[in-house]
This record gives C-alpha cells, sequence and structure tokens, in this order.
C-alpha cells in the first residue's frame, strides 16, 4: 500500500506537468495526489464499495485543495483537477470495453453502471466541499 | 480612465482563462472585477466555453462591446494562474492597465515547460499510475514504454490530424495492441493494470471536474458541453482499446490456426 500512495505521489506530480501547473505547486499537488489515493485505500479496505472510496478520497481532496488555494491565493482548480486524477473512473473505461470484447454483456452492464456511480460520487465530493467553502465566503460578505 | 485599453485588457484575460480550460464562472467574475475597475454602471459579462462577449456602458459615454469566439483550447493551469494574479493585481491598483495589458501578453505566449519536460512527464506518469494500482516493477517499465509511444504518436499525428477524438483512439489503439503483444512474451504481467495506467493520460480529467463546478454553478451552458467534450473522449480512448484488443485477438486466432 505504501508503494502504491508513493506512486500516486510520483503520478500525480508528474501529470500536473502535462497540464501545465507552475513549478512551485507541483508537489503540493503531488501530495493532494497522493493523499487522495490512500485515503481511497482505507475506504476500500474497510468497505469494499468503490463509489464509497471514491466519495471520501474525493472529500478530502477538494477540502485540501480548498486549503492550499487559500493558503496561497490561486484559483482551487491548480490542486483540484491533478489531485482528482487518480480517482477518476479509468479502470471502468477499460473494464467496459473488455467485457464488451468477450461478449460479456451481463458484467459490461454493471462496469458501466459502477462507473457511472463512481463519477457522481466525485461529482457529489466536489459539490459539498464547494458549497460549504461557498456558505464561508458569503458569511464572510454578509 | 482610457476605458477602451480596460476594455481589451479584460477581453483578452477572458480569453487566455478561457483558452486554458479555467471554469466558466471563473472566467465571467475575472472579467468582471477588471470592468468595475471603470466605475461605469453598466457591465455585462457572458462567457461559455466556446466564446466570450462582454458590454461595457454608460449614459456619459459611447458603449463598447464586443464577442470573441474560443477556439484551440489547450489545458494550461500555469496561464490561468498567472492571468489571475494579474487582475488581483489591476483590482488592488497595484498595476496599470497598459502595464496590465503587456503582462498579459506575455502570459498568453509563455512556454512554461519545454516539450522534453513534458515527454518525460508523460512517461514518469504512465509509469506511476501503473504502480497506484497495484502493478509490478515490469508492471511500471511497460507503461513507461507505453507513455514513450504516446508521446511519440501525439508529436507524428498533432499537426496533421485536428480531431482529437482519432487522436486520442489512435493513442489507445496502440496502447492495447503494444500491451497485448507484450503479454505474449512476458510471462506474469497483469495488462488491464498496464492499459488502464496508460490510458490515464488521456483521460479527460479537466473536462470531467470543470463539467461538474460548472453545471453547479449554474452554468448550464458549459457544464453539458464540457459533460458532452468530456464523454466524446472517452468514447475516442475506448474505441481506440477496443480495436486494439480485437486486432490482438484476430493476430492470436490467426497464428493459432
Amino acid at each position: 500500500m505504501i508503494i502504491q500512495v508513493i506512486s500516486a505521489f510520483i503520478a500525480t506530480a508528474a501529470f500536473s506537468i502535462l497540464f501545465y501547473l507552475p513549478k512551485k505547486y507541483i508537489l503540493n499537488a503531488g501530495m493532494a495526489g497522493g493523499l487522495g489515493w490512500f485515503i481511497y485505500l482505507l475506504a476500500m479496505n474497510s468497505c469494499k464499495d468503490k463509489a464509497f472510496a471514491n466519495l471520501c478520497a474525493t472529500f478530502i481532496v477538494a477540502l485540501i485543495s480548498h486549503i492550499l488555494a487559500r493558503v496561497y491565493k490561486t484559483p482551487v482548480t491548480m490542486f483540484l483537477i491533478p489531485g482528482i486524477i487518480p480517482l477518476v473512473p479509468g479502470a471502468g473505461m477499460y473494464q467496459i470495453v473488455h467485457s464488451f470484447l468477450y461478449s460479456e454483456i451481463d458484467s459490461a452492464a454493471n462496469y458501466f453502471f459502477e462507473t457511472l456511480k463512481m463519477a457522481g460520487a466525485i461529482a457529489l465530493g466536489i459539490f459539498v466541499v464547494d458549497t460549504f467553502f461557498r456558505a464561508m465566503i458569503n458569511k464572510k460578505k454578509n | 480612465m482610457n476605458y477602451k485599453t480596460l476594455f481589451k485588457t479584460a477581453m483578452l484575460a477572458g480569453e487566455i482563462m478561457a483558452q486554458s480550460g479555467a471554469e466558466t464562472f471563473r472566467v465571467e467574475d475575472t472579467m468582471i472585477r477588471i470592468l468595475k475597475t471603470s466605475n461605469l454602471q453598466g457591465v455585462q459579462v457572458y462567457a461559455a466555453t466556446t466564446g466570450v462577449m462582454a458590454t461595457l456602458s454608460d449614459p456619459n459615454i459611447e458603449p463598447i462591446s464586443e464577442v470573441l469566439r474560443i477556439n484551440n483550447r489547450v489545458n494550461n493551469l500555469s496561464r490561468i494562474n498567472e492571468v489571475n494574479q494579474i487582475s488581483r493585481d489591476i483590482c488592488d491598483g497595484m498595476i496599470s492597465i497598459e502595464e496590465a495589458y503587456d503582462k498579459l501578453i506575455l502570459a498568453r505566449n509563455k512556454q512554461t515547460y519545454s516539450r522534453f519536460i513534458i515527454a518525460i512527464a508523460t512517461i514518469v506518469s504512465t509509469g506511476g499510475f501503473a504502480g497506484l494500482f497495484g502493478g509490478s516493477i515490469i508492471d511500471c517499465i511497460i507503461a513507461a514504454i507505453n507513455g514513450l509511444i504516446i508521446v511519440m504518436i501525439g508529436k507524428i499525428l498533432g499537426k496533421r490530424v485536428e480531431s482529437y477524438f482519432m487522436i486520442d483512439a489512435a493513442k489507445s489503439f496502440s496502447i492495447a495492441a503494444i500491451t497485448m503483444l507484450c503479454t505474449v512474451f512476458i510471462n506474469n504481467i497483469n495488462s488491464e493494470i498496464i492499459i488502464i495506467g496508460s490510458i490515464m493520460p488521456l483521460v479527460p480529467g479537466i473536462p470531467i471536474t470543470n463539467a461538474i463546478r460548472d453545471t453547479l454553478q449554474g452554468d448550464y451552458m458549459s457544464g453539458t458541453a464540457r459533460a458532452v467534450e468530456a464523454f466524446v473522449i472517452s468514447v475516442g480512448i475506448t474505441i481506440g482499446i477496443g480495436f486494439g484488443m480485437g486486432f490482438f485477438n484476430l493476430l492470436e486466432r490467426m497464428f493459432v490456426l
């Protein structure tokens, strides 16, 4: 598991370069990605539900991105996008195609709904944290 | 105050942000903030993924308005960051509008990383993603080789083929075909992990994240546009993988028979 988290860190940091993230934020983005994957693995260990694990991990990643964005006074996107990447259901896409190719329609449908659920979990995680921080800003303004 | 220059600056800021993959509300917010420094009454901005328009009006002046079509969107977070910083400086009165305009032009033309670094990053990230999904060292190395192939295909096709859909399909096709070939020659490798790790650089991370945030913000036009963008990219990748694996299947059968 430690190896997986370390590779999540490396992968996210390298990946953020593909999005032209400024140099000074690369380590932070890598940390967000590594932490997100760590939470995902922890949640997977305890409840074995991918969508729930995705929800927990997205929640933490979004929270950290918002905090880092406040600290560095940059847009939240800087940390949110690299951090979310390990959680994006690329595996689901592969499994859908694989099942289709080998005519396993049942499992293809299964993977399709699982992928949808995971994407929905990511959306929900981001949504909750975004709303929370927006509420804080609105409160400050009043 | 020269309203024309101010307006040009705001439009340029919006253009760079929209081109670099910023969320729609950020594009609008940045432009509104810059235009509001004029203290005029009528400030209207509308932004979408494919275009930006704005109007600056007041009873005392001739209204200025402009429509700008956005083509060639490339995800570039450091440009978003820089434009964000410049607009903050304008609002705080730290720099003049003329300076800001020059800085924006510089930001638009700045190359953050060289092609070589991007290539290295692609290779490292595919290898890293294979490790993230629980692959062994050999899996990571094969995924890294796939990363190199993604870079090479991008270089060959990037200038010749206009459609991103076909480029993505070609990339994932070669990933799948090469990985399946490797399974013949090397024992104990996990083709699933390698393929999933290698397609990660193609996966539409920015469109997905922005689709969610735009939709929840109430920008339904941009939200759906980005969701469709993400969907089309995913379909391109899946078709590529499907063809790659089907192609290998065919070869396998031909050689067995």
